[in-house]
C-alpha cells in the first residue's frame, strides 16, 4: 500500500525562512499527500505566509513554543490516522529540502518495514555543502553528540544508516509509532528532544536511520527553534538539562535515587572543571540545570512512557552508542580540523637568543653586589621593613577580619598581609627568609619580568634589553629597596607580568585570572595604585568591549580582598585612609613635582646628592646631574609620538602620565602616623608606573628607529645606568636603612618568656620628642610586618583601649601614684622596653622615663638589648589575655576568609594553563550561538 | 613561562591580540581624522597626513607632559592631612619625699679605735613643713654608719598627696641643722633636705692631712640603687677600685671615705650617677689644723655643669680673723676664700666670674680665667672684705663650681677661737613658687640673686604675719635676715637664685634652695 505522508510543517517567528521552504515543500517530487501548518506563537507573518500556500490544515499551537509542543497541539487537532502506513514529516520553518528527500526518505522506510524513524542529511542554510547534523548518539556517559558536525560533504558519510538517532527536523516518522510513543519529552525542549524519541522508538522495537540522499537546509540547531541567538551560558544550561533529565529517565529504577543525590556534587566538580577548561560562564548553566534536573516533575511520566513502550532493553541500543575509542577519534578530528594557519607569525625577540638571559644574569650579579650584606642574613629590619612572624600559621592567622594588637581592636587586615603571608609560606621553615630571598633576586626578576613583557611588544632585539636594564635600574625600585619599602618593590616587580597578562587577558580566561591575581598583589602592595590601574584596565574595557567579562575579572580579587578594609575605613569617615602604605609607616619628606619627574622619591635625588657630597663636590648639582642623565631616555620616550607606532605609544605615555599623577598625588595625601609623625604615602610605587610607561614608549622609538636604534639607545642606556650608579652604591655600601636582623622584634628575654607563655604583653615605649612618647602594646614575640595594620596607623580617634595604653604608659613613665600594678594585670603586661634613641634632643625625656622605670619598685630593670632598654615585671598576676576575637573566631571573620578564599580559589583554578586544544573548544563553549541569517 | 603560554600562531589566530602588525595607522587612537578620501588620493598624501597628525599629536604629548611637570611642582595643589591622635597624659600625683642628711658622722670611734668603721656624731636638729600639714616621718634603716644614739639616721620626710584634691601639688620642705663639739669635731654644718635624683655633682671636701672628706648615699626607695662616683681633682681624673657598682640598698644609706679612693688631694669633685633607685648625695667635710678643730660642714649638691653658674651668696665674716688665723695656725691653704669650678667637657672653658657685694655698695670684684679641661682647678680669692657676695660665673663651657671662706673669731686678746668653714653650692634658678626651710640654729639670711636682664619682684612670707617684699634690679641681689629654724614662702615675677646661709660667733653654714620637687611633667603620648 502507498503510503500516506502528512507533513507538519511548524513555524515560529520563521518569516524570512519560510518563502523558500515552502517553495521547497512544494517542488517536492513526492509531494506530501497533506500538509499541517502550524503557528508556535509567532509575532511576525509566518502564519499569514503559511497560510498562502493552500496547506490541508493550519493549526494555531497557542502556548506551546517548543517544535515537538507544537507538532502534538496540531496532531491532537487534526483528523485521526486514515491508514496504518501514515508518516509524518516534522519540518521547521528553517528546513527546506531538498526536491528529491521525501522520496529518498520513504525510499529508506519502504525497503525496511522494521524501520519506524528515518532523518535527513542535514546541511548548512547557506551552503549546502556542508553537513551540519547528520544522525546523533550518546557517549559512554550519555551525553548526546552529533556523528558529524560542521564536516563539508565528501560523501565520506553516504554509508552510514542505522543511527541511534537523528535530528528532529526533516525527520521523517511513522504516525502510530509517534502516537504510541506520545511524541517528543515535553521536558526536553529543542536539545536532545528527538534523540531522545529515537532512542525511545529503538527501545520499542523500532529501527532509526539515517537517510544520506534526503538532504534539508537548516539553520542551526533545534535549540535555536524561534530565536535569533541563545547565549553560551543558556546552551549549557539547556544541553546540561537535557543530559540530566535523560539520565534520570533512562536510569534503573533503583539508581535514580543515586542518581539524583550526586546532581548538586556533580554540578560543583563540574564548575570546577569549568574554571579549569576556562568556561567560567559554563557555571551558572551547570547550576541552573541542576537544579532544573534536582525539581524535574517529568521524570516520573517520562519513565513511565518509555516502561509502557519499551520492549527490548538498553544493551540492544549499546552497539550504536560511541565507544570512548570513537571519541578520541573524533576530537583528534576537531582538533586537525581547528588547527589555524600560521601565516601571521610575528619574528619576537627571543629570551635566550637576544640578550634576555644575558640582562637577566647580569642584574642577578648585580643584585648579589648590592646585597651581598644579605647573603647570610636571616631576616631585614630597618626603613618600612620589619621581620615577619616566626610561624606559618601566625602568618595566616593575621590576614582576614580578626583581632590585631597594634590597632587594639578586630579589625579588618591590611590585604598585603595576604601577599606577606603567601610570601612568608615559600619559605615556610623561617619566613622572614623570604623577604631576604626577596631582596637577592629582586633584580633579577625585574629584568626578567621587563624583558618578556617588553619582548611581548617588540620585535628589535635591542628594546627589551634597554626596558629591561631601565626598569631594573629604575631609581623609584632602588629606592625602594634601600627604604625598606616592600609593597613597592613587589609592585615594581610584577607591573610588567600585569601589562604582559592584562593585554592577553582579552582573549584568555587563563591570563584574565593571572592578572586578576597580579592586580590583587600589586594593589594590596601599594593601594596608591589602585587609581590608576582601575583608570587603566577601564581604557583597556572601553578598547575591548568583547572581552567585558574577562577583564572585568581582573579586578574581581582585589576587591575581595580591599572589600573589609574599604568597608571599615567608610563606617570610620576615612575612605582615602585605603591608599595608606600598608607596612611598617615611616616618616619621610615628600619630593616636589620636579623631584618626581626625575624619578627622585625622597628629596636628595636618590642619594645622588650624598654621592656629590662624598666625593667633595656641591650637592646642589645633584638633580641637574640626573636630569642630564636622564634627558636621552626621556627624548626617545617623546619622540615615540612622533614616529609610526603610536597607537603603542600613546598608551604607554598615558600610563607614564596616570603614574607621574599617581606619584604627585601620593605626596600629598598623609593619612597615617608613625607615632607623632605625619606619614605621606610613598610616590615610588607611582613612580614606578611613570617608568613602565616611558620604558614602553622608548620601546616604540628604538622599533621605528629600526637600524638607527643602536645609537640612541646606547646614550639612554648609558644614561640610565648613571642615574643608578648613586643608589645602587648606597645600597651596596649599606648606607640605606634596611640592615639585617636577627629576626627578633622584641629582647630576647622576652621572646624566652613568651614561649612558657603565649600572649604576654610588653608595652613598648619610644621617645619622639621632646615630652612626647609613642606606645605600642605587643603581644608574644612582637608584632612583625604582617601584623601592621592600616587601620591602626590611619585612626584619628582614640578607642577605649588605646586612652588605657596611654594612660598607662603615661604614668609608667613617670613618678606617678597611679595604680600601675592593677593596669599591668588587666592588659597582662609583663615587659615594658624603651626603644633606643634616635634622636639626641629626646635624651631628657628619654633619662626621665629610665629613671621613673628604674625607681619603680614593682619592676626589675632588665638592662639594654639591642631593642632597649627592658624592665620586667615579675609579680604578674596570671589571668586572660584581653584579646579579641580572632581571624576565625567570628562569624564575619569567617565570612571573610571564606570569601577571598572562594575568589582567589575560583581565580587560581581559573588560572591554570590548559591546553591549546581546550582553550579554543573553551573558546567556542564561551561564545553564542547564533543562527544563520535568512538572506544571503 | 609567560613566553610558552601563547604560540606565536596561537597568537595569530586570536586577531585582537595587541601584535605589532595592527598599528600601522593611528587614526583610531590619536584621534586624528583619516582623511576620507585617502583611498583615491596618491600614497603620498595619505603619509603626508599621517605625518601631520604624529607632530601634533606629539607636540601636544610634550605640552601635557611639560605642563605636568611644571604644573606639579608650581602650582598650589590641594592636600590632604590626617592628625594621629593623641593624649596629654598627666601623670597621677604621688608622695612628695624629702631626704635630710642625718647627723655628722666620723671615721674611728671615740677612743679613736675602728679607723676604717663610721660613727655617728650626735643628733642633727631637722625642722620641715608641708602644706597638707601633715609630714611622715621615717628613718633610713640600714646604714654603714653606726648610730651612738637611738635617733641618728638620715630621715626621710614624706608628704601625701591632699585626700581633697589630689592632683593639687603638695608642697614640703626641711632642714637640718647641727653644732657638734666633740673631740676634733667642732663647729656647725645646716643642710636643705633634698629630693632624690639619678646624676649630682658634689663640688667640696679635701683629702689632705688634717681633712677628712667622707661621702654620703641615701637611698630612700624601695629599689636598690647602683652607684658610680667619677672622682676629679686638680690633676684630672682619679681612677680608683672599687668607684662603680657601689649597691645602696632600699632604704639604705652608704658612707664612703674620699680619702679612701683619692687620698691627699686638696680640691676634689665628685660625679655621682645612680641606676636603679634614685638617691640623695652629699659631702661631710671636717678639718683638723694641727691639733686645733677647723670646723665641719655638710656640702649638698652643686647644680649639674652649665655655662652659668649662681652663687647667691658667699660669706665673708671677718676678713681679719682669717689673716690672723693664717698668721698663727698651720697649714691653712683652705682657709682663704676660694671658687672650686671643674669642665667636665672636652673642651678648655674662660670663665668670667663677678663678685658682688649685697650688704654694702661696693665695687664687683671681676675676673676672667681660662681653664683646662677635665680638672679641677681652685681659684682662691685673697684679701676678700668682710661682707656677703652674689657669684656669677659666666663659662663658655659647660662647668660645675662651688665656693668656700672661712670663718673665725678673733677676740680682743688676738686669740682665734671657735673656727669654722662653709661651702656654697650653686643654686638652681627657682621659677614658680617655692616652699623652704631655714634650719635651726644660728641667725640665718635668705639671700636671693637675680641673674637675669630685668629687675624681679619677690615676696617673701611666713606664717605669723611675715610678709616682705623686694624688687631686685638685674644682676643684684638681696639678703634678708630671717629667724632661723622657720618655714617661707617665696613667690618671685622671674627667675631667682636662692640660698641660706648661717654664721653667728665664728660659726657658719649655709645651703641652696631648691624648686618645689616636681611631679612629674606631662607626657603627650600617642598609642
Amino acid at each position: 500500500m502507498q503510503p500516506r505522508v502528512t507533513a507538519v510543517l511548524v513555524a515560529r517567528n520563521g518569516a524570512k525562512y519560510l518563502p523558500r521552504t515552502l517553495a521547497a515543500i512544494a517542488a517536492q517530487s513526492r509531494r506530501p499527500d497533506s500538509v499541517i501548518v502550524v503557528d508556535a506563537e509567532s509575532s511576525d507573518e509566518s502564519l499569514a505566509l503559511m497560510a498562502d500556500s493552500a496547506p490541508a490544515q493550519i493549526a494555531d499551537a497557542h502556548a506551546h513554543k517548543t517544535f515537538g509542543g507544537a507538532i502534538g497541539a496540531a496532531l491532537y487537532t487534526a483528523a485521526p490516522q486514515a491508514t496504518e502506513n501514515e508518516w509524518l514529516w516534522l519540518l521547521a520553518h528553517d528546513s527546506a529540502p531538498d526536491p528529491n528527500a521525501l522520496r529518498a526518505l520513504l525510499g529508506a522506510v519502504e525497503i525496511a518495514p522494521s524501520v519506524a524513524v528515518a532523518g535527513p542529511k542535514l546541511v548548512r542554510w547557506d551552503d549546502p555543502a556542508v553537513i551540519s547534523n547528520f544522525g546523533e548518539t550518546l557517549t559512554p556517559l550519555g551525553r548526546s553528540v552529533g556523528l558529524v558536525n560542521d564536516e563539508l560533504d565528501q560523501a565520506q558519510h553516504d554509508v552510514q544508516t542505522d543511527a541511534m538517532g537523528v535530528a528532529g527536523a526533516g525527520m521523517l516518522v511513522r504516525r502510530q509509532v509517534w502516537t504510541a510513543l506520545g511524541g517528543f519529552d515535553p521536558k526536553l525542549t529543542s536539545v536532545d528532544a528527538a534523540l531522545d524519541f529515537c532512542i525511545r522508538a529503538r527501545l520499542a522495537g523500532h529501527r532509526v536511520v539515517a537517510v544520506a540522499d534526503a538532504r534539508v537546509a537548516s539553520s542551526g540547531g533545534p535549540e535555536l527553534f524561534g530565536k535569533r541567538t541563545i547565549s553560551a551560558a543558556a546552551h549549557n544550561r539547556v544541553q546540561r538539562f537535557a543530559q540530566l533529565h535523560r539520565r534520570l529517565v533512562y536510569a534503573p529504577a533503583i539508581a535514580v535515587p543515586l542518581h539524583w543525590l550526586t546532581l548538586l556534587p556533580l554540578a560543583i566538580l563540574r564548575s570546577l572543571g569549568h574554571l579549569i577548561a576556562k568556561r567560567p560562564t559554563a557555571i551558572a548553566g551547570e547550576f541552573a540545570a541542576a537544579f532544573a534536573a534536582i525539581f524535574d516533575g517529568g521524570v516520573v511520566a517520562a519513565r513511565r512512557n518509555l516502561r509502557r513502550n519499551k520492549k527490548l532493553g538498553f544493551a540492544a541500543v549499546d552497539p550504536l552508542r560511541m565507544s570512548w575509542a570513537e571519541l578520541r577519534e573524533m576530537r583528534a578530528h576537531e582538533r586537525h580540523g581547528a588547527a589555524p594557519d600560521a601565516a601571521f607569525e610575528v619574528e619576537r625577540p627571543k629570551f635566550f637568543g637576544n640578550g634576555g638571559a644575558w640582562v637577566v644574569l647580569l642584574a642577578g650579579i648585580l643584585g648579589m653586589i648590592s646585597f651581598s650584606r644579605f647573603v647570610d642574613a636571616h631576616a631585614l629590619i630597618g626603613g618600612g621593613l620589619l621581620p615577619l612572624s616566626t610561624t606559618v600559621s601566625e602568618l595566616w592567622a593575621h590576614v582576614g577580619y580578626g583581632w590585631n594588637d597594634l590597632a587594639q581592636q578586630v579589625v579588618a587586615a591590611d590585604p598585603f598581609a595576604a601577599v606577606l603571608a603567601a610570601l612568608g609560606a615559600l619559605t615556610f621553615w623561617n619566613p622572614s627568609f623570604s623577604i631576604v630571598m626577596l631582596y637577592l633576586l629582586a633584580l633579577p626578576l625585574a629584568a626578567l619580568a621587563a624583558w618578556l613583557c617588553a619582548a611581548a611588544i617588540s620585535e628589535r632585539t635591542w628594546a627589551p634589553t634597554l626596558a629591561a636594564v631601565a626598569w631594573t635600574v629604575a631609581p623609584s625600585f632602588l629606592v625602594a629597596l634601600g627604604e625598606g619599602q616592600l609593597g613597592a618593590v613587589l609592585a615594581h616587580i610584577l607591573l610588567p607580568w600585569l601589562i604582559l597578562t592584562a593585554l592577553r587577558a582579552a582573549h584568555n580566561w587563563a591570563m584574565a585570572a593571572l592578572a586578576a591575581l597580579l592586580f590583587a598583589v600589586i594593589t594590596a602592595s601599594a593601594p596608591s595604585l589602585i587609581p590608576a590601574l582601575v583608570i587603566g584596565l577601564v581604557a583597556w574595557i572601553v578598547l575591548r568591549p568583547k572581552s567585558t567579562h574577562r577583564l572585568i575579572w581582573i579586578v574581581l580579587p582585589a576587591a575581595a580582598l580591599f572589600a573589609p578594609l574599604v568597608i571599615q575605613q567608610w563606617g570610620r569617615g576615612a575612605l582615602l585612609a585605603i591608599f595608606a602604605d600598608p607596612g611598617l609607616p615611616v616618616a619621610r619628606v615628600a619630593s616636589s613635582g620636579w623631584q618626581l619627574a626625575i624619578g627622585s622619591v625622597v628629596p636628595g635625588t636618590n642619594g645622588w646628592s650624598e654621592l656629590l657630597a662624598t666625593l667633595g663636590l656641591n650637592d646642589r648639582y645633584g638633580p641637574l646631574l640626573v636630569a642630564l642623565l636622564l634627558a636621552p631616555f626621556a627624548a626617545l620616550a617623546l619622540m615615540s609620538l612622533f614616529v609610526p607606532g603610536t597607537r603603542r605609544a600613546v598608551p604607554a605615555l598615558a600610563l607614564a602620565l596616570l603614574g607621574f599623577a599617581t606619584a604627585v598625588a601620593a605626596t600629598h595625601l598623609t593619612v597615617s602616623a608613625s607615632g607623632e609623625s605625619e606619614v605621606t604615602v610613598w610616590a615610588g610605587a607611582g613612580l614606578s608606573l611613570y617608568w613602565l610607561g616611558l620604558s614602553g614608549a622608548v620601546i616604540v622609538a628604538i622599533d621605528s628607529l629600526g637600524r638607527h636604534a643602536a645609537l640612541p639607545a646606547v646614550v639612554a642606556l648609558v644614561g640610565i645606568l648613571g642615574i643608578s650608579a648613586a643608589p645602587l652604591w648606597s645600597l651596596a655600601s649599606g648606607n640605606v636603612p634596611v640592615t639585617t636582623s636577627n629576626g627578633r622584634l622584641l629582647p630576647a628575654f622576652v621572646a624566652a618568656e613568651s614561649t612558657q607563655r603565649d600572649g604576654l604583653g610588653t608595652l613598648q615605649l619610644t621617645v619622639t620628642s621632646d615630652s612626647t612618647i609613642a606606645v605600642d602594646l605587643h603581644r608574644g614575640r612582637g608584632s612583625g610586618l604582617d601584623e601592621q595594620s592600616t587601620l591602626a596607623a590611619t585612626s584619628t580617634e582614640l578607642s577605649d583601649a588605646e586612652l588605657v595604653n596611654a594612660t598607662l604608659a603615661g604614668n609608667i613613665a613617670s613618678r606617678s601614684g597611679y595604680a600601675i600594678a592593677n593596669e599591668l594585670n588587666d592588659l597582662q603586661v609583663a615587659f615594658i622596653v624603651l626603644t633606643p634613641a634616635t634622636d639626641p634632643e629626646t635624651s631628657e625625656t628619654r633619662q626621665r622615663i629610665i629613671e621613673a622605670l628604674d625607681g619603680n619598685s614593682l619592676l626589675n630593670p632588665i638592662g639594654d638589648t639591642a631593642q632597649g632598654y627592658l624592665w620586667h615585671y615579675p609579680e604578674l598576676r596570671e589571668a586572660e589575655i584581653p584579646v579579641g576575637a580572632s581571624n576565625t573566631e567570628t562569624r564575619w571573620g569567617q565570612i571573610v576568609l571564606a570569601g577571598q578564599a572562594t575568589v582567589f580559589g575560583l581565580t587560581l583554578l581559573l588560572a591554570i594553563p590548559t591546553t591549546r586544544r581546550r582553550r579554543l573548544k573553551a573558546a567556542k563553549a564561551e561564545s553564542a550561538v547564533t543562527v544563520i541569517e535568512a538572506n544571503q | 613561562m609567560i613566553d610558552n603560554e601563547l604560540t606565536p600562531d596561537e597568537a595569530a589566530a586570536l586577531p585582537d591580540q595587541p601584535t605589532g602588525e595592527e598599528f600601522d595607522d593611528d587614526h583610531e587612537l590619536t584621534g586624528a581624522p583619516e582623511p576620507e578620501s585617502s583611498a583615491k588620493r596618491p600614497v603620498s598624501a595619505k603619509a603626508a597626513a599621517a605625518v601631520g597628525a604624529r607632530v601634533v599629536v606629539g607636540v601636544l604629548g610634550i605640552g601635557i607632559a611639560a605642563a605636568a611637570v611644571l604644573g606639579s611642582s608650581f602650582l598650589d595643589l590641594p592636600s590632604y592631612t590626617a592628625t594621629p591622635p593623641s593624649e596629654l597624659v598627666v601623670p597621677v600625683p604621688t608622695a612628695q619625699q624629702l631626704t635630710c642628711p642625718g647627723p655628722l658622722l666620723r671615721l674611728s670611734d671615740e677612743s679613736g679605735a675602728a679607723a676604717s668603721a663610721v660613727f655617728t656624731l650626735g643628733q642633727a636638729l631637722t625642722r620641715f613643713s608641708s602644706s597638707t600639714g601633715t609630714v611622715e616621718q621615717s628613718s633610713i634603716s640600714a646604714s654603714d654608719a653606726q648610730a651612738g644614739e637611738a635617733v641618728a639616721e638620715p630621715l626621710v620626710l614624706s608628704a601625701a598627696p591632699d585626700s581633697q584634691s589630689p592632683d593639687s601639688l603638695v608642697r614640703l620642705s626641711g632642714a637640718q641643722s647641727q653644732y657638734v663639739n666633740i673631740g676634733d669635731y667642732v663647729g656647725f654644718a645646716a643642710a636643705g633636705c633634698r629630693a632624690v635624683g639619678g646624676d649630682s655633682w658634689l663640688v667640696g671636701g679635701s683629702t689632705t692631712t688634717g681633712r677628712t672628706t667622707l661621702i654620703s648615699l641615701t637611698n630612700p626607695t624601695e629599689v636598690a640603687s647602683t652607684v658610680t662616683l667619677d672622682i676629679f681633682d686638680e690633676r684630672g681624673i682619679v681612677s680608683a677600685a672599687g668607684t662603680t657598682g657601689i649597691v645602696v640598698p632600699p632604704n639604705g644609706q652608704r658612707v664612703l671615705s674620699l680619702a679612701g679612693f683619692a687620698p691627699g688631694i686638696s680640691s676634689p669633685v665628685v660625679h655621682v650617677t645612680s641606676t636603679g633607685g634614685q638617691i640623695t648625695a652629699e659631702l661631710q667635710q671636717s678639718i683638723v689644723r694641727g691639733l686645733d678643730a677647723g670646723g665641719v660642714e655638710i656640702v649638698g649638691a652643686s647644680q649639674p655643669s652649665s655655662r652659668s653658674v649662681v652663687i647667691p651668696a658667699m660669706v665673708v665674716t671677718s676678713l681679719e680673723a682669717i689673716q690672723a688665723l693664717r698668721g698663727t695656725a698651720t697649714e691653712t691653704d683652705d682657709v682663704i676664700a676660694a671658687i672650686r669650678v671643674f669642665v667636665p667637657g672636652e673642651a678648655p672653658a674662660t670663665i668670667t666670674t663677678t663678685l658682688t657685694p649685697t650688704d654694702a655698695e661696693r665695687d664687683p670684684i671681676e675676673f676672667t680665667l681660662d681653664l683646662s679641661a677635665g680638672v679641677v682647678t681652685d681659684i682662691p680669692i685673697e684679701e676678700l672684705a668682710t661682707g656677703t657676695y652674689a657669684v656669677q660665673i659666666e663659662s663658655d663651657e659647660p662647668i660645675v663650681a662651688a665656693a668656700r671662706t672661712t670663718s673665725a673669731v678673733i677676740s680682743a686678746s688676738e686669740k682665734i677661737s671657735a673656727t669654722d668653714f662653709a661651702w656654697f653650692t650653686s643654686s638652681p634658678a627657682l621659677s614658680g613658687d617655692t616652699q623652704f626651710t631655714v634650719a635651726p640654729g644660728l641667725d640665718a639670711t635668705v639671700n636671693v640673686t637675680n641673674a637675669g636682664e630685668t629687675a624681679v619682684d619677690v615676696a617673701l612670707t611666713a606664717d605669723a604675719g611675715f610678709n616682705e617684699e623686694y624688687t631686685i634690679e638685674a644682676g643684684s641681689s638681696v639678703s634678708v635676715p630671717v629667724s632661723s629654724g622657720r618655714t617661707f614662702t617665696l613667690t618671685q615675677s622671674g627667675p631667682v637664685y636662692v640660698s641660706v646661709t648661717q654664721a653667728e660667733n665664728g660659726f657658719i653654714a649655709a645651703y641652696s634652695i631648691d624648686p618645689q620637687t616636681p611631679g612629674s611633667s606631662p607626657l603627650t603620648v600617642f598609642p
